[in-house]
Parts: structure tokens; sequence; C-alpha cells
């Protein structure tokens, strides 16, 4: 047998095909390794490599001990935790009145969950920069030619009869982010500008919508992941000095484009009143108190106010079982991220985290008065809305497939 | 001499570790020090060497990296601080299997 023939003898044993090529790799190097040990004991180039495929073993039997190793794996726990939020969210709804399109858009999300669970995300992190240049060409072309202002706002497009909201196309947005970040790595430093720019485009969608806090929050998402990035040394340079000017200028930039947007006159009355109060008053936010809700079903208890209605009709304990629940899944997107081995995974992962991980934090602040609310209006998992659940579904499967590739794609 | 394989099957994790212990090693690199530390009797093949540092990788009880040599990029294993712990722990019960076995021949320990 030689050794091209060992190999693909090995490799089908193997079910996983991304497994099969890291372990040929590696199996080829060692057959080199011991064909040159061969050789400087006196044997010819070509009787070397046929005594070290011979000294392998047999292949089947290799292959099929490698194939146990490198299973594609599930992680059982966090689908449990998903779905089971997910089912908690959909009986609410229903409970509550909500119509029966509660129920399809949580089995629609489940499905799409699945779906991604089952894609090579590898594949964002191999063509990155068509991915991510992609979105944000899409973003755009959705924002200012296939949008249309509702109320002074750009928030929704429509394609043919489906209405799809900016905020939820742009929370998709941080994982490819990661995979381009993850692109940049250890090339030259000043690719630096090129991931600030990236952080850039989508606030400027975002604050052009005018969404003020999804401007922030997607800011603040992206730069926590280029401080991750610029950590792990990805990019050259003394990381502690990039990270300070980094954030000095965070600081600025926000200002910078609050001053742009609220000089041009895009934002709404409303807005500025908001903005003024917020530097004149003293005071962070809003006035600190949770709504009185309607006990009848509405878009407000139903999408807006959920952790409110909870609190305020099934108790506090409710409400901050809730909350934990929601943190609790934002914890193990995290920590499945950051186990990963390899780099694209984890800082895909970190992404999905953030992204949820903003949204929930930022309705759990909005819905106990503590910051006035902009456009927060879904909760992750538990908020009625068709868009709001393929996003969620879709992250969260994303997160799957990381763990599920997490022992065959390299570092 | 050629040992029963199910005497050796049983401490090749502990072994492996044990050399990585001291340094980080690619592959072939393991089979040999091994072959030459036991004077010959530990003649670990690839078909099981590869499995099982997949495995302990697996088992974050490894970690690996690649690094350039000769050319090409080679695949180094090293030990996590898991490793080190579960490698301690393996050795106890070794001293301890050791020292049972050896009471129950009746050799002087």
């Amino acid at each position: 047998m030689n050794e091209q023939e060992y190999l693909e003898i090995l490799q089908e044993q193997i079910r996983c095909k991304k497994a099969r090529e890291l372990v040929a790799s590696e199996v080829k190097d060692h057959i080199e390794d011991q064909a040159v040990a061969f050789e400087e004991s006196g044997m010819s180039r070509t009787a070397a490599i046929e005594a070290a495929v011979c000294e392998m073993g047999d292949p089947v039997d290799t292959g099929i001990a490698l194939d146990r190793v490198h299973r594609p794996q599930m992680e059982w726990r966090f689908l449990l935790l998903a779905v089971g939020i997910g089912l908690i969210g959909m009986c609410m709804q229903l409970f509550w009145g909500a119509r029966i399109t509660a129920p399809l858009y949580t089995g629609f999300g489940i499905l799409i969950m699945l779906g991604v669970y089952f894609f090579d995300y590898s594949i964002v992190g191999k063509h990155a920069a068509f991915f991510t240049f992609g979105f944000l060409i899409l973003c755009g072309l959705a924002l200012f030619f296939f949008g249309g202002e509702i109320r002074g706002s750009l928030m929704y497009f429509s394609i043919g009869n489906i209405r799809i909201s900016m905020w939820n196309v742009l929370h998709l947005y941080p994982p490819i982010y990661g995979a381009y970040l993850y692109s940049l790595r250890h090339h030259n430093g000043r690719n630096l500008w090129k991931a600030l720019l990236l952080i850039a485009i989508p606030t400027a969608f975002a604050a052009w919508l005018p969404c003020l806090s999804l401007a922030f929050s997607l800011f603040m998402i992206l730069m926590l992941m280029l401080s991750v990035a610029l950590l792990k040394g990805w990019f050259l340079g003394n990381r502690i000095r990039k990270l300070a000017i980094l954030w000095n200028c965070a600081v600025g930039l926000p200002g910078i484009f609050l001053g742009g947007i609220y000089l041009s006159g895009r934002l709404a009355p409303y807005q500025t009143e908001r903005i003024q109060r917020y530097f004149t008053s003293g005071v962070f936010a809003g006035n600190g108190t949770i709504p009185r809700l309607s006990e009848v079903y509405n878009q407000e208890n139903s999408t807006q106010y959920v952790i409110a209605y909870v609190t305020q009709y099934y108790g506090m304990l409710a409400g901050i079982l809730l909350v934990a629940a929601m943190a609790f899944l934002i914890y193990k997107i995290f920590r499945i991220s950051t186990k990963q081995k390899n780099q694209l995974g984890m800082m895909m992962g970190i992404g999905c985290g953030l992204s949820l991980g903003a949204q929930v934090l930022g309705y759990t602040l909005y819905n106990f008065g503590i910051v006035s609310g902009g456009m927060i209006s879904y909760l992750p998992l538990l908020s009625y809305g068709a868009g709001g659940t393929a996003m969620t579904y879709y992250i969260l499967g994303l997160v799957l497939s990381i763990h599920r590739y997490q022992s065959v794609i390299s570092a | 001499m050629a040992l029963d394989k199910s005497l050796v099957s049983g401490s090749t994790s502990m072994l492996v570790l044990r050399l990585l212990s001291d340094k980080d090693m690619y592959g072939y690199e393991i089979i040999d020090t091994l072959d030459q530390r036991s004077q010959n009797v530990f003649q670990l093949k690839a078909g099981t060497l590869y499995p099982l540092l997949h495995t302990l990788e697996n088992q974050k009880l490894l970690t690996s990296y690649e690094k350039p040599a000769n050319g090409r990029t080679r695949k180094y294993y090293a030990i996590t601080k898991e490793g080190r712990k579960h490698l301690t722990l393996k050795q106890n019960e070794w001293q301890e299997y050791t020292s049972a076995v050896a009471h129950v021949l009746s050799l002087e320990v």
C-alpha cells in the first residue's frame, strides 16, 4: 500500500468531512518524519516511504478510532435551554391572547436554528470580506432604496409584502464582523483602520434610521469585539497602547456621530428633547418608573414590556426568574465561545453573545425604567415578532454550529 | 521483550502526558522518545498515538499548535494545567498499583 492509498482508506473511515483534512495532514507529516528517519539509516527514499506507511498500522482501525474522536458535537443542554425558553415565551404569548402565529414563528425559528446548526460556519471565515461587505452593501440598499419613512423612522424596509426590521438585520452583523476580524489577524497592524471602518458603517446606518440606542449598542458590541482581537494580539504592535488609543477615540466618536446627526436635523423632535434633557437635567435616563400596563393583551406587553408585565401581574420573583433565565442563556453562549480552541469560532461566538446579550440587557434596563427605550422593543425568545424570532434562532443556531465543529476546525 | 498489550494500553495516556510534561512535542517525536526512554519496550504505533492525542486534546488535557519546521508546518502538543493535574492523579494511582502488585508478588519495595 502506498502513502496515498493509506491516507484515502484512513479518511474514508472518518464521517466528519471537516476532520478528514486535519487528520490527513497530520498523518502525512508523521509518515514524512518516519521516512526521513529511515533514510538516515540508509534506506532509499522509495523504500523509506513504503516502510513508513507499513509502520502506520491498519488504516481502517486507525480511521475508526479517529472517527470516534472527531464526531460533530451537539451541545444538548444549551439546545434544551434555548428551546425551553422559547417555548415558555410562546406559551406566555398564547396564554395572554396572542394569535396562532406565535407557535408558528417559534416553530419556524427552531427550524432556522437547526438549519444553521448544520451550516459550516468556517465558510464565513474563509470569505469574510465577501460576507462582510456584501452584508453592509445589502443593508445600505435596504436602508436607502427599499425603506420607507414611517413616523420619521427608516427602521423598516419591504421586500414584496414582507416588512423587515433593520433592528433585527443589524443584530446579525456582529458574528460576521467577528469573522472579518479573524481574517485580519496577524496581518500588518495598519489593517486596524479597516476594522474601525467596519464599525463606523453599520453604526452610521443605525444612527441614520435614526435609532440612537441601536447605534450605541452596535458600536459598543463591535468595539468590545475589536478590543478582544487587540488583546489576543491579532493586530501587530503594542496591544495596550492600541487599546488605549481605541477607547479614547471611542468616547469621541459617538460624540462626533451624535453631533453630526444632531446638527443635520435628522433627529425627530422627541429625540432632540431627550438628548437635551440628558445633558441638562443631570438624570441619566427616564423617570425611573415601570409603566403601568394594561392587563389586556396588546402590542406593548407582548413585545416591549414582557418583563414589566410578568413582574406586575405575576410578581417580582417571576420577573427575576425570567431575567435570570435569559442571563444564564447569554452566559452559556459566552462559555461555549470562549472555550473554543479555534479562534474564528471564538470570535464569531463572542459576536453572537454580545448581540443577544446587549438586547437582553437593554430590554431589562428599559423595562425596569432605568433607561429610556428608544426602539428597544424586542426581548430575544420571549417577545412576539417574526423577524426577531428568526434573528434570535439564527444566532442560537450559529452558536450550536460553532460548538458542533469545535474539534474539527483548526485553530 | 514484547509485553501483553493489556498491560500497556491502560497506562499509555499517562506515559504520553509524562513526556509532554517535560516539553512540547510532535507526534513522531513522542513515539521516538517513548521508545528510547523505555529502552525499546514501549513501541507505540502511530495508529494508537493519534487517536489518543486527539482524545486528550478534546478532554482539554492537551492543547496543540502549529510551528514551522524544515520548510513545513508541524503540529506540536503541549500539556495543559488540567493535564498536569490528571497526570499527578494517574501517577499516584500507578504507584499504588505497582506497590500492591509488588507486595502480592513478595518483592522487596
